[in-house]
């Protein structure tokens, strides 16, 4: 685990009680969950390894993987389903070079997975992107254009902050 | 900061909480002072009530920020009338609103002015703003959208019409969304500007056993989706013996396409929780817990920061205005599983574990959050709670249907032209809400059916669209209320690809606790891949009926349970185009790999 890792988590509490809470943070500071991570949290709040295991395999926000440093989720919702984010969807993962069962870009920059529900099913089809930073933004009416302009901003955001390789 | 509706208006004023705290705190904010006599308090308060309204220089422009607003480009509505502001010099006050739930009229903007009709702009650009707000402040109006009122001032005020004209806003009952895209979500003050916190200040003066008659009176239902009568667990929660006892607000709003709750939270964070302070009050927790879906930021962060505020006055804490009882909230954000959303599962999730349904009984009212008696209600229905307080039992219960009191807040969306959320009386006809408020389908589309309830809800067939939204009338035609949804399914969408589009997600949110639903999703997903193949077989329909009999009967959770609802009631009501892809090899709606060249389903 990382220091800045480690920092965040103790502000957490250190009881069995607050595992998802442990597990969240580390994911938001680390981009992900790593088996040492895992198992630095289950020294600390006195858990099984397999109990922090199993909980953070459970759970849609947290991955064991390391993932892009953009997250994007795009809704399949039935609402944003008939507005054909299927397409979208299709069209994010070609542009991103990403192939069938896998989720993240070769240059480890654009994750894309789907999501159950964004809430905003009024603008569908949408699509939210998980910041680096762990803010989050909503994208509405999504289409190949926009997605396209979301992309090259998100790149240039990118090369500025120099997290491309 | 200069002085605000909720500070001392002077020396005089005793309030001091937790030690000291007035009871009359809340009611003397507005029609105060009540414990002294002082026209310079008084003009201080009108002084003030009149900036929240019209700003400090008599003009404000409002901006709707909620998530669906921000999703189509609000965000640079605001910095663009920030940007107005300072370029003109002009005196100004922006600032910020909840969403009304109109999401047509998104990203939207609010301009008023001393002494014109407050008007509403809608689908604003960023580059349209200047002009925008320039001309009504020259006394032109002609290009909103609506107006609040008339003041027989402006240009145009004639031509557009006044909220209340507009069928879609007149034909609601607005009850919980009353504040929503009125008030800032981000200020308790215009919340208690407008009776906010009076629900409770009714409550703490009468007896548990009095409110909890109220709300059976009320025939207030849980509106998160069983319909529960609300006073029942209340009762049943304050007759526990126990020292410790919570709260839990259901915020996780799971079932996709829904997002009132979530319009609820970010445009009244307030409403909900003082819902819960009532509900502590009357069951004897001290404790409340928020529990926020995954996506839901915003609206996490508009609850802590009204916690924190509600923190301040005194309104949570030790001695609640002076009444001995102490209550405090904290704000929980799910981790991203749908099961989340059942009051149990929910409970495992606050406790550090995944959020697998516990065995039921014992039920959370006498075993829930670390064993101790606990409510757990959706935010809607606490909601519900304080209104039903704040304006007594009466009124509400003659709105709605005869077992169910009150309003629902709606999601519409899918083929209608006014997407959004509508909040209308218990049994309004799925017709009134299609048609009257979110305008029917685009010009020549043609409805097929209504998806009803989300994922465990079901589909009705155009033709039955005079059905009254009440729990028990959607039962007999073998759909359920859910959550509130309404999805509007046009002629050009296949039923069949629908359901398997649903089956896809309960196979994935399954949590996998029982074999029922996590065998049985599967297999039936896999029959319907097989009929959108064209591979399906005339035994395939009785197989899904068979296997979805099991599930409703055989799961331990409602995900199970409900996963056969979207096929059973197609199969019932869409029986044909089943059958077409069975028989005629072909998908009607010509979306399906069995009219295409597609092979199969990745799965
Ligand atoms: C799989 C599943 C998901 C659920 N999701 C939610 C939800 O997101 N929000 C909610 O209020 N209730 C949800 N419920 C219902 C809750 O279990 C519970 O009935 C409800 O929160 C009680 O509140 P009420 O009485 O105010 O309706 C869900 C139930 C199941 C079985
Ligand atoms: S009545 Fe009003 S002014 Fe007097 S102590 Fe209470 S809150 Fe203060
Ligand atoms: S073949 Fe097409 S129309 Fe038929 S069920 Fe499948 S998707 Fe729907
Ligand atoms: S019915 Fe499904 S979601 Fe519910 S407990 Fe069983 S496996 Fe889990
Ligand atoms: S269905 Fe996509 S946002 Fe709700
Ligand atoms: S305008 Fe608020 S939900 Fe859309």
């Amino acid at each position: 685990m990382t220091v800045a890792g480690s920092k965040h988590l103790k502000k957490e509490g250190m009881r069995p009680e607050n595992l998802v809470q442990a597990l969240k943070t580390i994911q938001q500071v680390e981009g992900h969950v790593s088996p040492e991570s895992a198992r630095a949290i289950a020294q600390q709040l006195r858990v099984p390894y397999s109990e922090v295991f199993s909980v953070a395999t459970f759970y849609h926000l947290l991955s064991t993987e390391s993932l892009g440093k953009y997250r994007i989720y795009v809704c399949t919702g039935i609402t944003c389903y008939i507005k054909g984010n299927m397409e979208n969807l299709k069209y994010l993962k070609s542009v991103l070079g990403i192939k069938d069962g896998h989720h993240t870009s070769s240059d480890e920059l654009f994750t894309v997975e789907e999501v159950s529900c964004l809430s905003c099913c009024s603008h569908a089809p949408v699509v939210a992107v998980h910041m680096p930073d762990g803010t989050k933004r909503i994208v509405g009416r999504a289409n190949p254009e926009v997605l396209q302009k979301m992309i090259s901003e998100l790149r240039l955001l990118a090369h500025k902050k120099g997290w491309v390789k | 900061m200069s002085w605000t509706l909720m500070d001392k208006c002077c020396p005089k004023c005793w309030h001091n909480p937790p030690s000291n705290p007035c009871p009359k705190y809340i009611e003397c904010r507005i029609k105060g002072p009540l414990c002294h006599d002082s026209s310079e308090c008084r003009k201080l308060r009108a002084r003030r009530l009149n900036e929240l309204m019209f700003g400090r220089h008599g003009i404000k422009v409002r901006v709707a920020l909620a998530s669906c607003t921000l999703a189509v480009g609000a965000a640079d509505v605001y910095y663009a009338v920030q940007e107005f502001v300072r370029e003109s010099g002009l005196a100004v006050d922006v600032d910020i609103v909840g969403c009304h739930g109109l999401d047509f009229i998104d990203p939207w903007i609010e301009v008023v002015k001393k002494g014109l009709p407050p008007a509403i702009y809608a689908n604003v650009n960023p580059e349209e703003v200047s002009n925008i707000v320039s001309s009504y402040l020259s006394g032109d109006v002609s290009k909103a959208f609506a107006i609040k009122y008339r003041t027989g001032t402006a240009k145009g005020e004639f031509l557009v019409p006044t909220l209340d004209e507009l069928e879609f806003w007149r034909k609601q009952v607005r009850l919980v969304g009353r504040n929503c895209g009125i008030i800032n979500p981000e200020s308790i003050e215009e919340y208690v500007a407008r009776g906010g916190y009076l629900g409770l200040v009714r409550a703490i003066k009468k007896s548990p056993d009095e409110v909890i008659e109220e709300i059976r009176l009320a025939k207030l239902r849980g509106r998160g989706g069983a319909g529960f009568p609300t006073w029942i667990k209340w009762k049943a929660v304050k007759d526990q013996v126990s020292d410790v006892k919570y709260v839990v607000a259901n915020a996780e709003e799971g079932d996709p396409s829904a997002f009132s709750n979530r319009l609820l939270i970010e445009s009244d964070p307030f409403i909900v929780i003082e819902g819960m302070i009532i509900a502590g009050y009357v069951t004897g927790a001290n404790k409340g817990y928020i529990f926020v879906g995954a996506e839901f930021d915003l609206a996490a962060e508009r609850l802590k920061k009204a916690v924190e505020e509600a923190r301040k006055y005194g309104l949570l804490g030790d001695n609640v205005l002076g009444s001995g009882f102490s209550f405090d909230v904290e704000v929980f954000q799910d981790a991203g599983r749908y099961t989340s959303g059942e009051e149990t599962a929910l409970l495992e999730e606050i406790e550090g574990k995944r959020s697998s349904p516990r065995v039921r009984p014992p039920y959370p009212v006498s075993r829930g959050l670390w064993g101790k008696p606990t409510v757990v209600n959706n935010v809607e229905t606490l909601a519900h709670a304080a209104v039903i307080v704040r304006e007594g039992w009466d009124r509400y219960a003659t709105i709605g249907a005869e077992k169910s009191g009150g309003t629902k807040m709606v999601s519409v969306s899918g083929s209608v032209r006014r997407p959004g959320v509508y909040e209308v009386p218990i049994g309004t006809s799925v017709k009134t809400i299609i048609d009257g408020l979110a305008g029917g389908p685009p010009e020549g589309v043609k409805l097929k059916a209504i998806e009803v309830g989300g994922p465990a809800g079901g589909f009705l067939p155009a033709s039955e669209m005079d059905v009254p939204l009440d729990y028990d009338e959607l039962l007999k035609l073998g759909v359920a209320m859910g959550s509130g949804i309404l999805i509007a399914i046009d002629e050009h969408k296949c039923i069949v690809d629908l359901v398997r589009q649903f089956m896809v997600f309960f196979v994935s949110e399954s949590c996998g606790k029982c074999v029922p639903c996590r065998v049985g999703t599967r297999e039936m997903l896999e029959i319907l891949n097989r009929i959108c193949c064209g591979e399906g077989g005339q035994e395939d329909l009785e197989l899904l009926q068979e296997l979805g009999e099991t599930l409703k009967n055989a799961s331990f959770c409602a995900l199970g349970s409900g996963a056969p609802i979207p096929v059973l009631s197609t199969i019932r009501y869409f029986r044909e185009e089943y059958l077409t892809h069975i028989r005629e090899k072909r998908c009607p709606a010509d979306t399906c790999p069995v009219s295409r060249e597609v092979v199969r389903y990745e799965g």
